[in-house]
């Protein structure tokens, strides 16, 4: 029997792999992608808990829903910057872009 | 006994597909690979009951975010595609630092009290909790919410999409004419 605790694990294991992807990769298009498997690995917890609990309203996933829509605009905006950061210095590598240096 | 069996198998399907996708050291690949685990997660939501999410899953997660990063790929492009997602020199951490989160994560979860108790409650009430989920995981009970006791917040959403939109056609076309 699938209980809350297999989604749970499920989730857990999406977010870490979401974190080495969001940590130890060097594009930064790459990074994104990581931190898009984290939001989604968050999505899970949440309907699934909303499956499991006892509210009547399908509050989990309303937020699921909301959580999906900052993603996309997250998305949306990080490409565009890393396009920029490609256009001025011809590399989407994280490692390069230390302009704030001291 | 079916739901186990999908569950496992779509829950292999976007573990394996989400390693490749971290693992891959083509970056088209790992796109590929990314698509796929949403694609795998939107039928986890199924699982759960939650269609309204899985559909929204697949339309806004496969459909539009997994395209645009591709179009981000083809537009930083580079001479050849093989070596472009490597590791940075802080690969082994991250793998330590994430396997050990993974293993407080489990532990967690394996001992909460709140975990078990909330599943065996819904064990026990699955036969009524399956009569009114046919209704409570539909589109015109979640409509009703967003609608009705969250409208603020589903209007403020909307708002952040259309900033989003505006600052990413703003950084993208490069901010030359305004200096």
């Amino acid at each position: 029997m699938i209980g809350l605790s297999q989604y749970l694990i499920l989730s857990a294991l999406l977010f870490c792999i979401g974190f080495i992807g969001a940590v130890a990769k060097r594009n930064a298009i790459a990074v994104l992608m990581g931190v898009e498997l984290m939001l989604n690995a968050v999505n899970l917890n949440l309907v699934a808990f909303d499956r499991f609990g006892s509210h009547a309203a399908p509050l989990g996933q309303a937020f699921a829903v909301f959580i999906i829509a900052v993603a996309a605009a997250e998305v949306a905006v990080g490409l565009a910057v890393i396009l920029t950061l490609y256009r001025r210095r011809a590399s989407t590598t994280v490692d390069d872009l230390d302009a704030l240096k001291g | 006994m079916m739901q186990s069996f999908l569950f496992y198998a779509f829950a292999t399907v976007i573990v394996l597909s989400a390693l490749a996708m971290v693992m891959s050291r083509n970056l088209v690949h790992s796109a590929l690979f990314m698509a796929a685990a949403f694609l795998g997660m939107a039928f986890i939501y199924l699982l759960l009951q939650a269609d309204y999410v899985a559909v929204v899953q697949i339309l806004v997660y496969v459909g539009a975010i997994s395209v645009l990063f591709v179009f981000g790929i083809m537009l930083t492009k580079r001479a050849r595609m093989e070596d472009t997602n490597r590791f940075n020199r802080y690969g082994l951490l991250a793998l330590l630092i994430g396997l050990g989160l993974f293993a407080l994560l489990a532990r967690a979860i394996v001992a909460s009290h709140a975990v078990a108790g909330s599943a065996s409650a819904a064990g026990a009430g699955q036969a009524p909790a399956d009569g009114s989920t046919s209704a409570s995981g539909s589109a015109a009970s979640i409509s009703g919410l967003l609608l009705g006791d969250m409208a603020l917040p589903l209007e403020a959403s909307g708002l952040i999409l259309l900033a989003a939109l505006t600052g990413a056609i703003a950084v993208g076309k490069g901010a030359k004419k305004s200096s």
